[in-house]
């Protein structure tokens, strides 16, 4: 994608916005990574709590493949339909299962606790590392990773309300470098095979 | 990490509950039941942990000519029992209540994961029991079915979303 030099012909420029608009038409997650964030790199540090309440870092998965998803508890619908795929995934990897980190980030940490964390995790696979922290630690690593989340108020309770988010998978490589968004949507099977050809 | 047992006490409450709604649903007069041509297959529930909402799903198939609509559920089980929608945008998912769900006439309408649920907001349930649901229709049909509880990972073969090829998901 070298979408960064301005169009020198009129042609060009169609081809370009041809190109934007089927991008848009196809909506993907991956398509929205690309065509709304070329340049910027996807994935940082952060600092975040793992239910057992210790610091966890970046750095503590240098090594090892990360596949990061972002997503809450109070999501009965599509985050277990995606830790469910994730952890059949892995299952179904075999061996190159175990260079894999499936990671759990809230977006709803006032609710999510490292200690629900884990015990929602656990419910799906216990490859999952589940991540929560302050509301400013989860703005921090939502914002490294381009992933967009918002409070939607349901009823008049302090609990009635529901989280907006991006759903994507990100794998991350031994160095920590993004290498490619994986979509949430995917079936188990999909995405074992996604994994298989980009581990190496 | 461990997953925390039911405490004792949840189960009589819940199977009384469960009890007095399958004898109300038994001493009602049949047209208080009856949805007209409306039923229900294939209900299930998602439970995760007491303090989460459960998701439940269902096909709906009306038979009659006219179409029908969906405008509430309850549950002894669940407190309250919304109907909800997930909509994808952009890689964006958003969860959003719904007033009236349509059932196309002669047709079938699936809640699966991804699109419509049923959001069961204090569940009060537990993985291999069933529980019962009752769906309230436009001009005031209803129908009682039964849902089978299943845990995290969900009805066998449910991961797949609307408009997967079921056939590709088999693992
Ligand atoms: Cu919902």
């Amino acid at each position: 994608m070298s979408g960064t030099a301005p169009p020198r012909s009129g042609g060009h420029g169609y081809a370009l916005v041809g190109v934007l608009l089927a991008l848009l038409l196809f909506g993907t997650a991956g398509a929205l990574w690309f065509g709304g964030r070329a340049g910027e790199a996807v994935g940082g540090d952060f600092t975040l709590q793992n239910p057992a309440g210790q610091t966890v870092t970046a750095r503590s998965f240098r090594g090892k493949y990360m596949l990061v998803y972002f997503g809450y508890t109070h999501c009965p619908d599509v985050c277990p339909t995606t830790l469910t795929d994730v952890s059949a995934a892995l299952r179904a990897m075999g061996p190159k299962a175990a260079r894999v980190v499936p990671v759990f980030i809230t977006v709803d940490p006032a609710r999510d606790t490292p200690a629900v964390m884990g015990r929602y995790a656990a419910l799906f696979s216990h490859r999952i590392v589940a991540l929560s922290g302050s509301a400013a630690e989860i703005a921090k690593v939502a914002g490294e990773y381009h992933v967009y989340y918002a409070k939607h108020v349901t009823g008049p309770g302090p609990d009635d309300y529901a989280m907006d988010h991006s759903s994507v998978l990100y794998l991350m490589g031994p160095d920590g470098r993004f290498i490619a968004p994986l979509q949430a949507e995917d079936s188990a099977s999909n995405l074992a095979a996604g994994l298989q050809r980009l581990i190496r | 990490m461990t997953h925390r047992p039911t405490p004792p006490s949840f189960h009589p409450t819940r199977r009384r509950a469960a009890l007095l709604a399958l004898g109300l649903a038994l001493l009602a007069p049949a047209g208080a039941r009856a949805a007209g041509p409306v039923t229900v297959s294939g209900g299930w529930f998602r439970y995760l942990l007491a303090s989460i909402p459960s998701g439940g799903y269902m096909t709906l198939h009306n038979a009659s000519a006219t179409p029908a609509v969906l405008t509430g559920a309850s549950s002894p089980a669940c407190g309250s029992l919304m109907l909800h929608r997930t909509e994808s945008r952009g890689g964006t998912e958003r969860m959003v209540a719904v007033a009236k769900v349509p059932v196309p006439a002669r047709g079938t309408l699936r809640f699966a994961p991804g699109g419509y649920h049923l959001m069961c907001m204090q569940p009060r349930m537990h993985p291999h029991e069933t529980v019962p649901v009752t769906l309230t229709f436009e001009g005031g049909g209803r129908v009682t079915a039964s849902f089978t509880v299943f845990g995290a990972s969900g009805a066998p073969g449910s991961a797949a979303k609307p408009g997967t090829d079921m056939r590709k998901m088999r693992m």
